[in-house]
């Protein structure tokens, strides 16, 4: 990576408020670095904390959230924006693509006035070049026909083609990180195939910075520079794509990594990953994987490992590290 | 005669305008017991629609469905027949198909009173639950304070208790998450071994299907394309449609390969393209394919294939060999 | 279940209601004096004796508006359970057997549903005789078809979920089904709805009473006392006091039904748990 990396998170802590009167942390002391151009990939179970940490970054808490630490964007503290300042940075800065496309399309507007409203009231920009701009986006993501995809509305679209709408909206501002929060999950394979395909040439043509989220460990290999993979609201492993997913060094990476379908040789084999994540009210003391783990130590019942540098550009919160020798 | 036998299958509905969507038209399939058999395909190829007119819960409009040797006659407002109640369904999603408002016990033991009444020795409530993994005490619970994972092994216990011999299973993995997909698969696996059922897992993930069945068949907007066993199926597939199914699966590697893309959308079910459906996404379309439908044919033992350029290949292999 | 109930609204209704009901029960012990007395001066203003002054026959008005309780809230109930009971079977009817008996039941309820219902109601009473008993028919014909659409409405959703199709698959009969997997999940809903009702069934009882077609004099009943008060403009305490007692119930009822639909809802996060 060089220079200055367009977004680092320190130490990310979000609160929120429990039924109960009392405060839960589903995200504890996140750090990470999106460079210039970076696809950056989180994952994790649901319920992990790794949506609600993109969503901080558009300054988006549910109701009663908190937020503590840094997040650094070109120089600025998001944390500590006004709400006007932070919807400045949102959509112009910060755009995000949701799993579902039509979260972001509305279903009785036409594409066009979609695509171009933003740019007209907030940008004012007139109608003809607007409409010229949506014509550019919608080439942009490979939408068929594009002056004629203009008059039609969201539903005479499919599925596919309606994310790649969505991805065009997001961009309509020129923002330099998406945040896409498992954009192809909701899509068959052959379509998801293209939509994996269009992140990465946006990334090249445009110099995109791309947080990508996804429980979905081919997704990450196919797209993804770096890889962070959280647990229980924090990151327990965070490296280069290769050395993640290759050589798994936290059990958790590895243990969900051994539970998809792999080649090993004839014999097809599922291992999976016994138990559930634990809620986040409700964390087991000591490293809150080791229920789960097979290879924990009398140890990991009783200290939380803090996430720490095993290799240049690698960390894992593991005390006892039992992959180690096999990772490196 | 297969334990469950799917012969020429079509399923219509009513699309707009007075006209007919064939979600299935033309499907045969076989299941036997003690096989798992995989129905693949994208959403919309009608794999759902044949695994519903397959226990009778939507009635077919063409061909036949074969049960243990008698034809499946489709639900009507009285009580399904008892031989029939030996061929059961998993659904895909665990949330809707247990009645929040009944305990877990008394769901199961529902199914378990149809063992009674078809002369079968009922399985306990808590049996059924020790075999899918569950403790017995999770009886008096209420289906909402489980997990995904916990919810599908409660509604195959439920499935369980029946005694079936044949459990079609739609997509019953993919609302779950990937460490409980993975047990979920196993769980079905090891009952289909030891009780000797037969299971249709209906699925549009390749790459589980591969681990798990025996016989892999592939459907394309209502059409099967391609089967044979799994294994097979997978290192060697004859249908472009099959060989593009597998290629758009990225591989959790880490090597950062980018899968391969399979441009345009499924065509419409109401208007099927003339000729091989398949033929407008294609790569190895020849003219033939645009006005010929290509029927499936077994071109090695165990493999059958629905395509004219594959049949061509196959055929020209053979010649070369004598 | 504890959430559901510490509403701000759902106490307030819940506790209104409460001390309504406890006013009707233990009315003979409470009321000063027999309702139908005409023992004191008429017309007299609220005073330290009669807290809600006495009407033009110098019956003492705070007696009646308590006494009136014992007349309206019973009716109501029973009218409220029978329009619902009745609404639920042919709602259920209809939704399970489809075809010309769903027809013919919903364009019945579709026509009463046409109708404003006091005028309905009018009609009904007017044509079977001026009386209480009388008024409740009438507003059961007119307040079932709602229970109707929203049982049928919902056994048509509820037929093709999963959970009832996996019970088909096992052999239940679509009646055995309709018992088992559905009405548990249908009873909730009507019992906010009835509840959402009963506020406007007493306003109706009383509006037919107000109309002369109700209860009939010398009967305590709060329609037909604002009724009577209305002829007497400038003696303002003769309609407000029943009127107010007519609103405390009608808002209670509302506060309390509001509650129980967010506590059945299983979406909504106050929901029972």
């Amino acid at each position: 990576m060089s220079a200055a990396p367009l977004v680092a998170i320190d130490t990310l802590t979000i609160s929120l408020p429990s039924a109960d009167g009392q405060r839960l942390f589903p995200v504890r002391e996140v750090s990470l670095e999106i460079g210039r151009g970076d696809i950056v990939g989180l994952a994790g179970e649901s319920g992990s904390g790794k949506t609600i940490t993109a969503l901080s970054l558009l300054g988006l808490l549910p109701p009663g959230g908190r937020m503590s630490g840094r997040i650094d964007f070109e120089g600025r503290d998001l944390v500590g924006l006004g709400p006007a300042e932070i919807s400045a940075v949102r959509g112009r800065d910060i755009a995000m693509v949701f799993q579902d496309p039509m979260t972001a399309l509305h279903p009785m507007l036409s594409i066009e006035r979609q695509l171009t409203e933003h740019l007209r009231h907030h940008r004012g920009v007139d109608a003809k070049a607007a409409r010229e701009r949506a014509i550019e986006l919608l080439e942009l993501v490979r939408i068929p026909d594009a002056a004629t995809a203009l008059r039609r509305y969201p539903h005479q679209f499919s599925g596919g083609m309606r994310q790649r709408i969505a991805i065009a909206m997001a961009l309509c501002c020129g923002p330099k990180l998406l945040i896409a929060d498992e954009p192809t999950t909701a899509l068959d394979v052959t379509v998801q195939a293209g939509i994996l395909r269009l992140l990465q040439r946006l990334r090249t043509e445009l110099g995109l910075s791309v947080l990508l989220i996804t429980h979905d460990m081919g997704v990450m290999s196919a797209l993804t520079d770096r890889v962070a993979v959280m647990y229980a609201g924090r990151i327990v492993e965070q490296g280069m794509r290769g050395d993640v997913l290759g050589r798994p060094r936290h059990p958790y990476t590895y243990g969900l990594l051994g539970a998809l379908p792999h080649d090993r040789g004839e014999e097809m084999v599922l291992r999976p990953l016994e138990g559930t994540p634990p809620a986040i009210g409700a964390l087991p003391q000591g490293c809150p994987f080791h229920p789960r783990c097979q290879f924990a130590q009398p140890v990991c019942r009783t200290a939380e490992p803090a996430l720490r540098t095993v290799a240049p550009g690698r960390a894992i919160a593991c005390t006892i590290d039992p992959l180690g020798e096999m990772a490196a | 005669m297969s334990l469950l036998s799917i012969r020429n299958l079509e399923v219509s509905y009513a699309g707009h305008a007075g006209t007919t969507v064939r979600a299935v038209a033309g499907a045969d399939i076989d299941v036997e017991a003690g096989q798992i058999v995989a129905l693949v395909g994208e959403s919309g190829c009608g794999k759902s629609s044949l695994g519903k007119a397959a226990v009778g819960l939507v009635p077919a409009s063409g061909g036949t469905i074969t049960f243990a040797g008698a034809p499946l006659t489709p639900l009507r407002r009285g009580a399904r027949p008892k031989a029939e109640r030996k061929l059961q369904m998993v659904f895909q999603d665990p949330f809707s198909s247990l009645n929040p408002r009944r305990r877990v016990g008394e769901l199961i033991a529902e199914g378990g009173q149809v063992a009674t009444e078809a002369g079968d020795t009922a399985m306990s409530v808590g049996e059924c639950l020790e075999r899918v993994g569950l403790s017995a005490a999770f009886a008096d619970r209420y289906p909402h304070q489980f997990s995904g994972g916990q919810r599908q092994r409660i509604a195959i216990a439920r499935a369980l208790a029946a005694r079936p011999r044949c459990i079609v299973a739609d997509e019953p993995i993919s609302a779950l998450d990937a460490s409980a997909q993975a047990a979920i698969a196993n769980l079905l696996v090891t009952l289909v071994r030891e009780l000797d059922m037969g299971l249709l897992f209906i699925s549009h993930d390749l790459a589980i299907v591969r681990t798990i069945a025996d016989v892999t068949t592939v459907m394309y907007l209502g059409k099967i394309v391609e089967s044979g066993p799994s294994a097979s199926v997978w290192r060697d597939p004859l249908h472009p449609y099959t060989r593009s199914l597998i290629g758009a699966i990225p591989r959790p590697d880490g090597l950062g390969m980018l899968p391969a893309d399979l441009p345009g959308d499924v065509p419409n079910p109401a208007r099927p393209p003339a000729g091989c459906r398949f033929h407008p996404r294609c790569p190895t379309a020849i003219a033939e394919c645009r006005t010929v439908e290509p029927l499936r044919e077994r071109l090695r033992p165990e493999r059958s294939v629905a395509c004219h350029v594959a049949a061509a290949m196959e055929q020209r292999v053979r010649a070369d060999a004598y | 279940m504890r959430s559901a109930w510490l509403q701000p609204l759902g106490i307030i209704g819940a506790g209104m209601l409460t001390i309504i009901v406890m006013l009707a029960i233990l009315a003979p012990w409470i009321i000063p004096f027999d309702p139908n007395a005409q023992a004191f001066g008429r017309f007299l203003p609220p005073n330290g004796e009669n807290w809600f002054g006495t009407d033009q026959l110098g019956r003492d008005i705070f007696s009646r508006v308590v006494h009136g309780a014992r007349v309206s809230l019973p009716y109501a109930a029973q009218l409220v359970v029978l329009s619902a009971v009745i609404g639920t079977i042919l709602g259920a009817i209809a939704g399970y057997f489809g075809g010309w008996i769903d027809g013919l039941i919903m364009r019945a309820a579709d026509l009463v549903m046409a109708f404003p219902d006091i005028i309905l109601a009018m009609a009904v009473v007017a044509a079977l005789g001026p009386n209480l008993f009388n008024a409740v028919l009438a507003v059961v014909i007119v307040s079932w078809p709602i229970y109707a659409r929203v049982v049928r409405s919902m056994i048509l959703t509820l037929r093709d979920e999963p959970y009832v199709q996996s019970s088909r698959l096992l052999g239940a009969s679509s009646g055995r089904a309709l018992w088992r997997d559905i009405r548990p999940n249908v009873a909730g809903p009507v019992v906010v709805l009835a509840a959402l009702e009963y506020g406007h069934a007493v306003l109706i009882l009383s509006g037919l009473s107000f109309l002369g077609l109700g209860a009939q004099p010398p009967t305590a009943e709060w329609g037909s006392m604002v009724s009577e008060g209305s002829k007497y403009f400038d003696k303002w305490w003769m309609s407000v006091f029943p009127g107010l007692a007519i609103l405390a119930v009608v808002l209670a009822a509302n506060f309390l039904g509001d509650t129980l639909r967010d506590a059945f809802d299983p979406k909504s996060t106050k929901a029972f748990r």
